[in-house]
């Protein structure tokens, strides 16, 4: 994007009229492989002449000769060079020198436009690749539970539901290449059904934001950016070998678990395609996980293409599928979970030549579940089949005016949810949305983004989400931002509809059809302190009162049902850091601080009111090898527990202790573009068997391979 | 290296079998009984220790569902008329081979109970799941003063694992 940027501002510049009296071409390489690099910036400021290098990183320019004349090179992801063309040099090999981490990158969630990271009016969290390779984590689940003020609770299915700043799952929207993911299991979406390896970074804003995104993004929206066109020429293949010290010293080394990932793309003309693979096979410690689960297999595959026939139109087709396969085996029970996803999107970009562009998407979503219980001696107990599908269709139209930048928008979707347990077996909704922003500077320094989103669905009210954010530019590095906004809820299928018997344990759900939508208002300051070659530095504050809360109640002894009737406020405090000591080594840390509370005054159950991390990384000036160590802390903290008999969580009979875990890993460059990785998890072997982390320590190794280039 | 492994157990399987002690064993050998009681989906089950078999007219052992708040609970209930109870928090099962002494009884049989101090069956509203309890169980009857030893292996969906064997007085 980067790239794109700099090509918009010196495009004019290319066909002013210079006299072109000396020509340089040259190549421009990867200093530590020597491998050309496309599309980076060759330009001469004083001269106002640029261009882009060429798929093989050869680039031609004309200047006017002369003293003092200087080319400046640069790129996304490496450090600007300049030199001196006094001596008349006709051809040059320029080597630069990648840079380990970018400040200013390109964000998109927090407005869905592009701005650089440093001018979004809107406080947006990034996890950037290098952060994605540091952790080490091979799922989202993983990378996300490595911050602070994220936690994870065990689900009934028995996999792990993610908390952010306390607050449940549910409330924040998940995104992959912003379009919502469908098929959530108990109301959740489980990220370790996400793999890293196709990851480009994630973008995290806080807040409500359904000004933008509609249903769900009551606290804040995650959008997980995958891989696309910018990754290039490339093909990548992964093994890691990883296993709990539980397990391996328990069964040997015959019963870790394996990950494969394989990534390609390869860009043809206009057409560039990407492919990716990630295989995973796990042997779960019952003992220390309380999983019901024994091996579970997981496949996911993307196909991705993007053509561009012309400056004018560019399409998008992705298909993401996923398959889960999860075996348990034990004396009185078989149990085997079978999911699957499947998300197609096909997205059409138009741009006028009056300035408007347009981008609409068909989205497709499937959802598969199936959950069979049987009895070794062959009595079938349970059989379980949940779908789910949603069809969209989205149209955005943008505009940048001199005063500022429009866009606006529709969506429209058509849900279904069939499951034994939700009345009639099959419910459908849908859903009518009309969106706006306009994004303008008020006065130099200031500049505010207001928008509102009107969401109509078939079966209540319409719900109006606006939302006004103000960004002071108070000096060149220092920013302060605010931003108020509304969110909801709608409420889920099973909340509705459900209709199911616990036999074992003696009650039954009934859903309520006449829920209302949770809202959400919430309030956002913060300062953030950016120095683009060094620190970056912020500290927000956010409030956000939630009311209709619903929550399930005894309508009779053995009789539960759905009612809107909490409210809730969440306040806290983040500090972020970021500090790049040198091109070798980068640092992050961050610190939080929740105090979640319902009406009555009282703390929300899984609040963690103290937590922090820090990272510290170590990339090698020749990229030989690579070290990064994390920690994370959380604070003391008093747990609560659900009581049956009075049907409220209560205090647990003593506080959790302060807890730290560490990951440590590193990575060797063996050979050319071959390298050897290791790592550990949880080095403390910190477990707590009533709250987790269930699992303890645990290790990988693994070997990589990533070729790029023509 | 594989091979190579193997070998070297089964070299040191050798020498343990060659310096084996050849003197009479007088370790106890002890019945035991497994039990996989029925679904609680069609009602309590009821055990006899004595008879070895179901038995809802005389029972010492039951695994019943009983009211808790809105809900329903897995309990393990002894029979207090027909049974003490005992519990071993730190010895094996299979390591047992006399019962506690007499004072270590108690005839509040509840304390096995949902909810009890030494509760068998534990539901975990954390994890969502019912969990059996790691401790060996001592039951005496009253009747024939027998005692049986008692260890609970898995709970699932309504039906539990156990097994027990009588214990030299």
């Amino acid at each position: 994007m980067k790239q794109r940027f700099f090509i918009l501002i010196f495009a004019g510049s290319i066909f002013a009229n210079v006299d072109p009296t000396q020509t340089i071409n040259g190549t421009v390489v990867d200093a530590a492989t020597n491998i050309p690099i496309p599309n980076v910036n060759v330009y001469i400021k004083k001269q106002s002449a640029g261009t882009a290098t060429s798929l093989n990183g050869n680039f031609s320019l004309n200047y006017e000769n002369g003293n003092n004349v200087f080319l400046t090179v640069s790129h996304i992801g490496y450090a600007d060079k300049t030199i001196s063309l006094n001596d008349n040099s006709e051809v040059v090999v320029i080597k630069l020198d990648e840079m380990f981490f970018e400040m200013d990158d390109i964000v998109v969630t927090s407005t869905r436009t592009q701005k650089l990271h440093r001018d979004v009016p809107v406080a947006t969290e990034v996890i950037s690749r290098q952060d994605i390779e540091d952790s080490g984590a091979l799922h989202v689940q993983d990378l996300l539970n490595s911050y602070s003020g994220v936690s994870l609770q065990t689900s009934v299915d028995g996999g792990s539901m993610l908390n952010i700043l306390g607050m449940d799952s549910r409330y924040i929207l998940i995104l992959v290449d912003g379009q919502p993911i469908t098929g959530k299991f108990n109301n959740h979406v489980s990220l370790d059904q996400v793999p890293t390896s196709q990851i480009k970074k994630i973008e995290i804003i806080k807040g409500p934001n359904s000004s933008l995104y509609g249903s769900e993004a009551m606290a804040g929206a995650i959008n997980i950016i995958t891989n696309s066109k910018s990754s290039g020429n490339h093909m990548s293949f992964n093994i890691r070998y990883n296993g709990t010290e539980n397990k391996l010293k328990a069964d040997g080394i015959n019963h870790g678990s394996e990950s494969l990932q394989f990534n390609t793309g390869k860009t043809l003309g206009s057409v560039t395609a990407n492919f990716s693979a990630d295989v995973d096979f796990i042997e779960t410690d019952k003992t220390i996980q309380q999983i019901d689960a024994d091996d579970i297999s997981k496949y996911s595959g993307t196909i991705d293409l993007e053509w561009q026939p012309s400056n004018r139109h560019s399409f998008r087709l992705k298909d993401m599928v996923y398959s889960h396969a999860e075996n348990g085996t034990s004396s009185l029970m078989n149990t085997s979970t079978r999911i699957s996803r499947n998300t197609a999107l096909l997205n059409h970009r138009l741009s006028f030549s009056n300035g408007w562009n347009l981008s609409h998407t068909v989205n497709h979503n499937m959802y598969r579940r199936t959950y069979v219980q049987e009895r070794p001696w062959g009595d079938l107990v349970t059989d379980d089949v949940t779908e789910e599908s949603n069809m969209e269709y989205e149209s955005m139209i943008q505009k940048k005016f001199n005063s500022g930048e429009l866009n606006a928008g529709f969506e429209g979707s058509s849900a279904s949810y069939t499951s034994d347990r939700v009345q009639n077996g099959t419910q459908s909704v849908t859903a009518v949305s009309l969106f706006g922003q306009y994004d303008f500077y008020l006065w130099n320094a200031l500049n505010v983004v207001s928008g509102i989103r009107l969401d109509h669905y078939s079966e209540y009210d319409v719900v109006l989400s606006p939302r006004i954010g103000f960004m002071y530019s108070i000096t060149d590095r220092w920013k302060a931002r605010t931003t108020w906004g509304k969110g909801f809820r709608s409420p889920s299928f099973m909340e509705r509809f459900i209709d199911w018997n616990h036999v074992q344990f003696g009650y039954r759900v009934l859903g309520n059809a006449k829920l209302k939508p949770e809202l959400s208002n919430g309030f956002t300051a913060g300062v953030e302190y950016y120095h683009p070659a060094k620190y970056q530095v912020s500290v927000m504050l956010y409030v956000t009162n939630f009311q209709n809360l619903i929550e399930d109640y005894s309508i009779e002894a053995g009789l539960l049902s759905y009612r809107n009737i909490e409210q809730a406020t969440y306040r806290g405090l983040e500090l972020q850091g970021r500090w790049i000591i040198s091109n070798t080594w980068l640092s992050s840390w961050g610190f939080n601080i929740v105090d979640n509370r319902d009406n009555s005054g009282i703390l929300i159950p899984n609040t963690q009111p103290l937590s922090g991390y820090g990272r510290i990384s170590y990339k090698s000036p020749k990229r030989l090898w690579s070290a990064a160590l994390r920690a994370k802390w959380v604070g003391a903290y008093m747990p609560e527990d659900y009581n049956p008999e009075t049907g409220e969580y209560e205090k647990a009979g003593q506080s959790l202790a302060a807890s730290t875990i560490i990951d440590m890993n590193a990575k060797v460059n063996i050979w050319k573009q071959l390298s050897l990785g290791f790592g550990i998890r949880n080095a403390g072997d910190y477990t707590h068997d009533r709250y987790g982390p269930f699992i303890g320590r645990a290790m990988y190794i693994e070997i990589s391979t990533k070729i790029t280039g023509e | 290296m594989k091979n190579l492994t193997q070998l070297v157990l089964m070299m040191m399987l050798l020498l343990c079998v060659a310096c084996e002690d050849t003197k009479d064993d007088d370790s106890v050998t002890l019945t035991v009984i497994e039990v996989i009681t029925g679904d609680l989906d069609d009602g309590s089950y009821y055990y006899n220790f004595t008879s070895e078999s179901e038995d809802t007219a005389s029972w010492h052992l039951s695994l019943q569902n009983i009211a808790v708040g809105n809900y329903y609970m897995p309990s393990i209930v002894l029979d207090s008329t027909k049974v003490m109870v005992a519990v071993d928090t730190v010895n094996a099962f299979s390591d047992i081979t006399t019962g506690p002494s007499s004072s270590a009884y108690s005839s509040s049989t509840s304390l096995v109970g949902y909810g009890g101090t030494q509760e068998i069956l534990n539901y975990s509203f954390t994890t969502h799941t019912v969990s059996t309890s790691t401790s060996t169980y001592f039951a005496y009857i009253l009747a024939t003063h027998k005692v049986y030893k008692l260890y609970f292996e898995e709970y699932s969906a309504g039906i539990v694992k156990f097994k027990y064997a009588e214990l030299s007085q």
